[in-house]
């Protein structure tokens, strides 16, 4: 029997979407901010998030657009074949990326967190392996999986925030005004804006929504849920140690959750949990992310079997991730993939949109 | 059809499989076997055939009494067929001995021979019960199915056959696997007339329905399929019978044949299908708009679509509230995932994610530990392989001395090897814990929970509470990937119906408020009560 | 493709089982229990130009599950093992290496230094706790007088439980890593360790030591520790004061507040409580009066405390961080803070005079 054509729920992508938005973002990404903009750190999230809500309303009026096609395909029709296709390919590129570096910083806080010794390439086997197995259960599966789990990890995430409070000091937030207006143009500070690219999977889900209506405010409180866990992500360890020692640690976030114990649980270390929630996490992004790679490529040169493509691309992410980097350099990297996908993906769509918005009012 | 047509169809199909699921996209190969030979046997002969093949036997019965007598004893040679041969008076009686009831055969069938030798076209007087049967096939079948084939001189090409069955079957007894505390007392027998029969007595419904039919080219097993013809999915009733027909295959033996041919292949220790003994569960879940699929000699009822959730639902549902269900309910779910990570948590915890338990209890674990020769990982597994062998002596060795195994393996083998320091104090605990939640939940729940322990032991030995998650990720991906009959294996929780979750599938609120059938069981009757359920 | 196919499963197989066999021969994180030595405290002295670090591991025993009798705080079977060297890192590299054991730093509850070594400041040797993963955050930090070594040879078992219950014990002022983290980089938090000792098996507060950056600048008597302890509102619950001998008043609870303006700090301090001893006649009666009394008692103790650590460059209050929050010019620290006047102004409430009306 012929599989039918998979649907989503708005439910299921509502969810998929708040997840792949929150993504490993909490952890690597507030230590650059804090260096350059100390206590006013927040105000990137803030920004990013007011940019992504942009560029949700551009993506989604461009995928209403073609809805029975991903970006992929739509953008041969409207590009050329071979514009189209370099900017396809921009687009996989940068979509996969996101899964890529993500495996590597998840591995170096596992490495840093759990397993010092164990060789990567097992570590990133079973975390490849199960996200290509559950990959493989189909879209709907997939979005099952999400289901499921998002209850848990928002339960995960209301834990290990709540408990932060009781620590925290929120006047050390202050003051507010008096930015240093230098710092915002920094490299860092700018690839910081394209902290929730999860929002561009919507370019891929977009055919495989059963009820598209509506799609925009949904999108916005999915991104919201994301948005309110990376900025107390950014603001709760500058409330427990201050911007100035929060600046030294490698993952802030995490030490802010070790400040607190709980003496009554069995486990008195709450920081434990943590790597566990964002193993599930990591599941939603590279899912995303190989699902989307899969879809394009397929498309891009029309490869009829799916399957054994996902199995290809997951073969080739195992192999990268197993080139060990180090903090530094997986940093130097998505400050500039970060650079790239803001080109990629604010600019380019939103000259698209507007040309083609514009041709419509020439034609009418 | 000729060849190129044929190519063609096969391409299509190889097209087909692309879209199938993981197990299916690595046993391709073997489908396609599956299907070569299929094609063969389509154009030779049918695999599935008995010698005599009742189906062909459509002629009509010999005019000749001689002829008669002979072919049936040409076509039924075993020895417990007996042939009363009255010579004379040009009278024969064919039976199998072993199916039929022989006082009624003396007191009602023996005196009244003599009147029917002079009378034969009477046979309907004297045998009122009686048919008349015209052709081999029918005449045949009837004697298996344990009627008596009488033959008059008189009566040309033709025989009387009148039923006379009688096998021993089991009285209707107190349930033997699933408990029921405050409810009826009655489970299933081998008849699967008394098993419908248990289940019209709990429900009238005109629309309740049983659908017949017959299964095995040599078993001829009957198969009952029940629904409310208002009530479900008529998709779903369509798809079973239509597999039923499909199937063809010699015999059948109870409900794992039927099941797996009806759902097809599936490579998955989870249970596709739930079997149940109580006559009351089955009217539970038809009202439900679900199908039950009743086989001929199995004591048990299968029930299709089967969520993993509605499992469940045990026979607590008769208790009073809906708090006191929800409770049990709550605590069978924690024990089935106490069985299941109970031992892959104490493994992380010993050997590898030790930071994360208090110096209190480190302590204590790491004294239990010392002087243990072989690592933690080691000793789970022993034991955990020790305690699953102890499971299936206590369920299936006969009599006493199951319970009996059961004592000699935990007590005393345990005692003795945690005093010899073979195993670990801690894990004794642990394991126990692990038998007792294994056996909370449904039976057939907990087979999938003993198979699915030993991967995350092993996950949890060698990348400790990474390595649990990594399994349960794909643990739960292999749940999300399952369906039966079209419903996801998760629902009511993936996807997400909120009102199925606390309209029966987990909570039962309160029977007054209840309104609404399932969601998940696509019913086309949606309303369980009257009143407007949305108000 | 099928008989391709047909090659690549056993091929996969074999990988599969090639892999494993390779991983059972590579380096793994699993670390037995049994193979690990609990370390509850790590005690850090200085030696001339090195220092001594001593650890207290905790011995398990053989029998367990108590077959063998064990005290109440679980910790009766330790031991101290200590070695000098030039670096954090080098001792417990000599001393791991001694055990032949992994040393679990996710036990460590406490961590105690010298006051010689406060006094020559701290911070290097608190980088390799800061980084380590496994070290809670939540780990007390202690200074003692005169070793830690003697600190941690005494204490037997006793010290974590005695700190654990902080609550109770007015005259303590504990801190915990991630409190003091924030601290140890800027001058404008002054950072505050207990400082006790043991004598024979009991152990004694002496007071409380006071950190401008990662260095001690002086010692708070023990008597005087209530005060900061008000002022950081730790430890309050059951707090007794007594004044000049005659009148114990217990703080039921304290309201704190800070105002803080360029060159002047004005503390708000309201409390309510019971007298629980008096020698005055009619106490309850005089209870306004009282009040007065005692709050001029209290506002005196307070701005003895802190113009006191004002004049040796602790900033008790952290006004610095204050200024920063306000904006203001906070460079110089060390000189705008002597200048700085405090003022106290606290509002005390007699409730009653628990259980005797006199």
């Amino acid at each position: 029997m012929r599989e039918p054509f998979p649907r989503i729920s708005r439910q299921q992508f509502f969810f998929i979407f708040a997840i792949a938005n929150i993504c490993l973002t909490p952890f690597g990404f507030p230590t650059l901010l804090y260096k350059e903009l100390e206590q006013h750190a927040w105000i990137s999230p803030l920004a990013a998030y007011v940019l992504t809500i942009w560029n949700l309303l551009v993506a989604i009026s461009l995928a209403r657009q073609f809805p029975d096609q991903n970006i992929v395909e739509w953008s041969r029709q409207i590009l050329g074949k071979w514009i189209g296709g370099l900017f396809s390919i921009c687009v996989i590129v940068i979509l996969y990326f996101w899964g890529v570096s993500m495996i590597w910083a998840f591995m170096l806080l596992i490495m840093f967190t759990q397993l010092a010794h164990t060789p990567i390439y097992f570590t990133s086997l079973l975390l490849i392996g199960g996200v290509v197995y559950l990959l493989m259960q189909g879209l709907e599966g997939f979005a099952r999986f999400a289901e499921l789990v998002f209850l848990f990890l928002i339960a995960g995430f209301i834990a290990i925030n709540a408990v932060q409070f009781t620590n925290a000091d929120f006047n050390r937030l202050l003051p507010v005004g008096g930015f240093p207006l230098d710092n915002l143009i920094k490299p860092d500070v700018i690839a910081s804006l394209f902290v929730f690219r999860g929002i561009f999977i919507v370019y891929f889900l977009f055919k495989y929504l059963n009820d598209k209506k509506r799609l925009l405010p949904l999108s916005i409180y999915s991104l919201s849920i994301a948005f309110v866990e990376i900025l107390l992500a950014t603001v709760l360890p500058i409330a427990i140690y201050g911007a100035q020692a929060a600046s030294k640690f490698i993952y802030p976030y995490q030490e802010s959750l070790s400040s607190v114990s709980i003496e009554w649980l069995p486990f008195e270390k709450l920081t434990f949990l943590t790597p566990m929630l964002w193993q599930i996490v990591i599941v939603y992004v590279l899912g995303s992310s190989l699902f989307c790679a899969t879809e394009g490529l397929s498309s891009l040169f029309n490869i009829k079997n799916k399957k054994r493509l996902l199995i290809i691309i997951g073969v080739v992410t195992w192999l990268i991730v197993m080139y060990q980097v180090s903090y530094m350099q997986l940093s130097q990297m998505i400050m500039v993939w970060s650079i790239a996908g803001l080109l990629i993906f604010t600019l380019i769509p939103t000259l698209l949109w507007a040309g083609l918005s514009i041709r419509r009012l020439l034609k009418s | 059809m000729n060849i190129g047509e044929m190519g063609k169809i096969r391409n299509i199909w190889v097209d087909e499989m692309k879209g199938e699921s993981f197990v299916s996209f690595f046993n391709k190969k073997n489908k396609k076997n599956n299907q070569n030979k299929a094609n063969k046997s389509d154009s030779n002969a049918n695999p599935v055939k008995p010698t005599i093949d009742l189906s062909e036997q459509t002629e009509k019965l010999p005019r000749s009494y001689e002829e008669r007598l002979q072919l049936i004893e040409e076509l039924i040679q075993t020895d417990d067929l007996k042939g009363i041969k009255l010579e004379e008076q040009g009278i024969s009686c064919y039976f199998l001995t072993t199916i039929i009831d022989l006082k009624r055969f003396n007191d009602e069938i023996a005196p009244r021979l003599q009147e029917w030798v002079d009378f034969p076209e009477k046979w309907h007087i004297l045998f009122p019960q009686a048919v008349l049967r015209d052709t081999t096939a029918d005449t045949v079948t009837d004697l298996l199915e344990g009627h008596i084939v009488m033959n008059h001189r008189g009566l040309h090409g033709q025989a009387v056959t009148l039923s006379m069955l009688s096998i021993k079957s089991r009285a209707v007894e107190k349930p033997d696997n699933e408990k029921m505390i405050l409810g009826p007392k009655e489970s299933f027998t081998e008849d699967l007339e008394t098993n419908i029969g248990l289940t019209r007595r709990w429900l009238k419904d005109p629309n309740m329905v049983f659908h017949y039919f017959q299964v095995g080219e040599r078993s001829k097993t009957r198969v009952a399929v029940g629904f409310i013809r208002d009530i479900t999915n008529p998709d779903w009733v369509h798809e079973i019978e239509t597999n039923l027909k499909k199937i063809n295959i010699d015999r059948i033996i109870g409900h794992k044949d039927v099941m797996d041919l009806i759902i097809g292949k599936t490579n998955t220790p989870f249970p596709l299908y739930e079997l149940t003994e109580l006559p009351a569960r089955i009217v539970f879940d038809l009202s439900e708009g679900r199908i039950a699929i009743l086989v001929d000699g199995s004591p048990f009822s299968a029930i299709l679509p089967c969520p993993l959730l509605s499992m469940y639902i045990g026979s607590e549902y008769v208790m009073q509230g809906g708090i006191i269900p929800l409770f049990v309910r709550s605590i069978r779910v924690v024990a089935a995932f106490l069985a299941l990570y109970a031992p892959a948590f104490y493994v992380a915890l010993v050997s590898i994610n030790s930071s994360i338990i208090p110096v209190e209890t480190g302590v204590v674990l790491a004294a239990d530990q010392l002087g243990i020769p072989y690592p933690t990982v080691i000793e789970a597994l022993l034991l955990f392989i020790i305690l699953d062998i102890f499971i299936e002596a206590s369920t299936y060795v006969p009599g006493a001395i199951g319970p009996a195994m059961n004592i000699v393996g935990s007590l005393i083998i345990g005692q003795a090897a945690s005093q010899a320091h073979l195993v670990s104090h801690v894990i004794i605990i642990v394991s126990a814990i692990t038998a007792v939640g294994t056996y909370v939940t449904l039976y057939q729940l907990s087979m999938p929970i003993r198979i699915w322990k030993y991967p995350l032991i092993i996950a949890a030995a060698v990348l400790g509470l990474y390595g649990i998650i990594g399994c349960t990720v794909i643990l739960i991906a292999h749940l999300c990937g399952l369906k039966s009959l079209g419903v996801p294996y998760l629902s009511p929780f993936a996807p997400l119906r909120w009102k199925d979750l606390l309209n029966g599938a987990i909570w039962d609120k309160d029977r007054s408020e209840s309104k609404k059938r399932l969601s998940m069981f696509k019913a086309q009757d949606k309303v369980r009560q009257e009143g407007d359920p949305d108000a | 493709m099928s008989t391709l196919k047909c090659q690549l499963k056993p091929a996969a197989v074999i990988c599969v089982v090639m892999m494993f066999c390779l991983m059972l021969t590579g380096c793994w994180d699993i670390q037995e229990i049994k193979d690990q030595s609990f370390i509850i405290g790590v005690g850090v002295d200085k030696v001339g130009d090195e220092i001594e670090v001593s650890l207290l591991e905790v011995l398990t025993s053989a029998s367990p599950l108590g077959e063998e009798e064990k005290t109440v705080s679980g910790f009766a079977n330790t031991r101290v093992i200590s070695t000098k060297g030039p670096t954090m890192n080098y001792c417990i590299e000599v001393l791991r290496s001694e055990m032949n054991k992994r040393v679990n730093a996710s036990k460590i509850r406490f961590v105690v230094f010298s006051e010689e070594l406060l006094k020559a400041g701290i911070i290097e040797h608190m980088d390799y706790l800061l980084r380590h993963y496994e070290i809670d955050k939540v780990t007390y930090v202690i200074a003692t007088r005169p070793s830690a070594k003697e600190l941690l040879t005494k204490e037997k078992g006793t010290l974590f439980p005695f700190l654990n219950v902080e609550k109770y014990s007015p005259l303590l002022h504990t801190i915990k890593l991630w409190e003091l983290i924030p601290q140890l980089y800027t001058i404008q938090e002054g950072a505050v360790l207990p400082l006790i000792r043991m004598d024979k098996d009991r152990i004694k507060i002496i007071g409380a030591s006071l950190l401008q950056l990662d260095k001690q600048q002086f010692v708070v008597d023990k008597d005087k520790v209530r005060w900061i302890n008000i002022l950081h509102e730790k430890n309050i619950r059951r707090m007794r004061i007594m004044f000049k001998d005659k009148l114990a008043f217990e703080i039921r609870k304290v309201r704190f507040k800070l105002h803080v303006e360029q060159g002047k700090v004005v503390v708000k301090l309201k409390m309510n409580g019971w007298i629980i001893q008096s020698k005055i006649p009619n106490t309850l009666q005089k209870s306004k009066q009282l009040e007065g009394q005692l709050s001029e008692f209290m506002n005196n103790e307070i701005e003895e405390v802190l113009n006191e650590s004002k004049n040796q460059g602790v900033d008790l209050l952290s006004i610095g961080e204050k200024f920063r929050q306000k904006e203001w010019d906070t460079s110089d620290w060390d000189n705008k803070l002597k200048e700085l006047n405090f003022e106290v102004e606290s509002e005390i409430k007699i409730l009653s005079g628990f259980g005797k009306s006199e």
